[in-house]
């Protein structure tokens, strides 16, 4: 319930920027010759003369029906919005998953080791790294890797091809096909998100290393391994789930920006090219189908967190 | 007898905030951070007045375009034939600027919002809430992006859609900042006297919530550097023939396949360390806080 309300405010909010400046949308389409009379000609044409209310009253019709507005880019106009962007998405998504789930694999143990040895020089030199890894900016790091590694020592390729297909699972295997030019771009994604969920796992390990119940499942004799595994960490890892939920907006800018770097055809990437192009209505339609996105994904976190967590049921009425 | 107790009452003041200024600089990273940007700002502002370069005249470096760093050019110059160094300087003013004012946006939207929210609690509170979850659903560089494409840039408009994007987190610190505070006694107590709201808020919420806005703006300065450095890297930062350090990266990375490093490693190394150092000094400053109010 709370996520269709969540929609409804994006959705009001891609509605009202552009509504409120329409003289832009009739100057991009029409050129900078347009007179006075052509562009009140094409507000009404495309009801920008109506009521703020009647307008957003279309615009959600539209969407329901699917319908998320029309280029207004030269090269492709009058392009269902849609269309330019829905094979860009899977790309977008599994760009964004595959190094979340690369970065939990490397951090939880990690955390788990900084949490263990804490105030060792283990734990100062890794807390010092993740910290300058939790500051860099993606791009900064998808740069430095293409120096280094695409340009000083040419070992992996500093490009993506143009990738085919445009289906959901495309991607993945678009990606095992073309390894080597993704081992850069998941490789920089995957340190970024890496820092923080290390961070919060040395966080959570410590706070529950202290309960009772690790001490008493120490008294019981059991090994340190059967400890941490058993009941340090199932326990600190159920606020993880709802952190990866929230941390899925930072992880399509940073994919955003990845795209940018690595000219791989995403949703950023298409973005991008349509913002410089002043292309309005597919930029909307992208933030809003991202927006989409993202709280289809906290949804998940959600429904995950009752399978993790047995003291969490979903309410039945 | 009045000057007599504020005299007896002085040296006290002074010692709690000596003390906030001692827990402070115990935080050995911070004091370095602090310095560090502190020297950043004066090599931005003060640097110019020492060091003359050409920074307008886009005719005059034609013909010293992609030059690597010598004599006359520390650090070379760049596509545009300006010289980085002196490039650095005028890009940091704009960076600085923009972010500290961006920073500022934030937090005074973000502090009313979440002090209204707080402070007036029930059906408010809860649709001014769902509204910034929604906002926080769309990921942030969409939003400027979605932002940038409707207006005509300038650096007043980097100023206003990096504060507009950037106040979520103050507005909820400061939400329950206020929700917290509003039940305590001495509010109570001023409004059983007939103290107005508008009063409460300004003489009693408000003050208690300087610590906590000082410390988040601290943290948010660093991220509108960053948002900008972003915008900049994707070609919309500020217009020629200014400029900020997220456009010098990208012009910088155009050239790095022709190996020009000096285009790219100095900016992104002062950048880099200006951006953490913001984290540093938010950091101590949270911890200056909290043990003043656990000793309180």
């Amino acid at each position: 319930m709370q996520s269709v309300a969540v929609l409804f405010v994006v959705s009001f909010i891609t509605f009202i920027i552009p509504a409120m400046f329409h003289g832009t949308v009739a100057r991009v389409v029409l050129g900078p010759r347009a007179t006075k009379a052509d562009i009140m000609e094409f507000n009404h044409a495309h009801f920008f003369d109506r009521s703020i209310f009647y307008q957003y009253y279309r615009y959600v019709n539209d969407l329901i029906h699917g319908d998320f507005g029309h280029s207004v880019l030269r090269k492709t106009m009058n392009k269902p919005a849609w269309e330019i962007l829905s094979p860009a998405l899977p790309r977008t998504i599994w760009l964004a998953i595959v190094p979340l789930m690369l970065s939990l694999l490397i951090a939880i143990p990690l955390g788990v080791t900084q949490a263990w040895r804490r105030n060792k020089a283990f734990d100062y030199i890794t807390t010092f790294i993740s910290f300058v890894l939790y500051s860099t900016p993606a791009y900064l790091m998808s740069i430095l890797a293409v120096t280094v590694f695409a340009i000083n020592f040419a070992i992996f390729p500093g490009l993506i091809p143009y990738p085919t297909g445009s289906g959901f699972f495309d991607p993945p295997v678009f990606m095992i096909q073309n390894w080597t030019a993704f081992v850069l771009p998941i490789g920089s994604m995957t340190l970024l998100s890496l820092a923080g969920v290390a961070r919060f796992t040395r966080g959570a390990v410590l706070d529950s290393i202290v309960q009772d119940y690790v001490r008493t499942a120490r008294a019981k004799g059991a090994s340190n391994w059967r400890v941490l595994s058993r009941h340090v960490l199932r326990n600190a890892l159920i606020p993880l789930v709802t952190i990866l939920g929230l941390s899925l907006p930072g992880l399509f800018t940073g994919a955003l920006i990845t795209e940018q770097v690595f000219n791989y055809p995403g949703m950023g990437f298409i973005t991008v090219s349509h913002t410089l192009g002043r292309d309005i209505p597919v930029v909307m339609a992208a933030t809003l189908i991202i927006a989409i996105a993202t709280v289809i994904g906290n949804l998940i976190a959600d429904l995950a967190l009752v399978v993790v967590d047995p003291r969490i049921r979903i309410a039945s009425k | 007898m009045l000057t007599k107790l504020r005299k007896r009452n002085e040296p006290k003041l002074l010692k709690t905030q000596n003390s906030a200024w001692r827990i402070f600089r115990q935080n050995k990273a911070a004091v370095v951070a602090l310095s560090y940007i502190i020297a950043v700002v004066l090599f931005c502002y003060v640097g110019p007045h020492f060091y003359h370069s050409n920074q307008t005249d886009a005719f005059e470096g034609l013909f010293s375009t992609n030059l690597p760093p010598q004599a006359g050019f520390p650090l070379g110059t760049d596509d545009q034939g300006f010289d980085i160094l002196g490039r650095i300087m005028y890009g940091g003013q704009t960076s600085l600027e923009v972010g500290l004012l961006a920073a500022l946006v934030a937090m005074t939207w973000g502090a009313l919002y979440g002090l209204i929210s707080g402070y007036r609690g029930g059906a408010i509170d809860a649709v001014l809430m769902r509204i910034v979850d929604a906002l926080l659903a769309i990921p942030g560089l969409f939003l400027l992006l979605a932002l940038m494409a409707v207006f005509n840039r300038s650096e007043l408009l980097l100023v206003l859609v990096l504060g507009g994007t950037g106040w979520y987190g103050v507005a909820r610190l400061t939400r329950s900042e206020a929700l917290a505070l509003r039940n305590r006694e001495y509010v109570s107590a001023v409004r059983s006297m007939g103290g107005s709201n508008t009063r409460i808020i300004r003489r009693h919420v408000l003050p208690n919530s300087v610590s906590t806005l000082i410390t988040v703006t601290t943290f948010t300065v660093g991220d509108s550097i960053l948002a900008l450095s972003a915008l900049g890297f994707l070609q919309l930062g500020v217009p020629l023939p200014k400029t900020d350090w997220g456009t010098m990266l990208n012009t910088g990375v155009q050239s790095i396949q022709l190996n020009q490093w000096w285009q790219v490693y100095p900016v992104a190394g002062i950048f880099l360390f200006l951006v953490v150092s913001f984290n540093y000094v938010g950091d101590a400053l949270r911890d200056v806080f909290e043990v003043r109010l656990r000793t309180q």
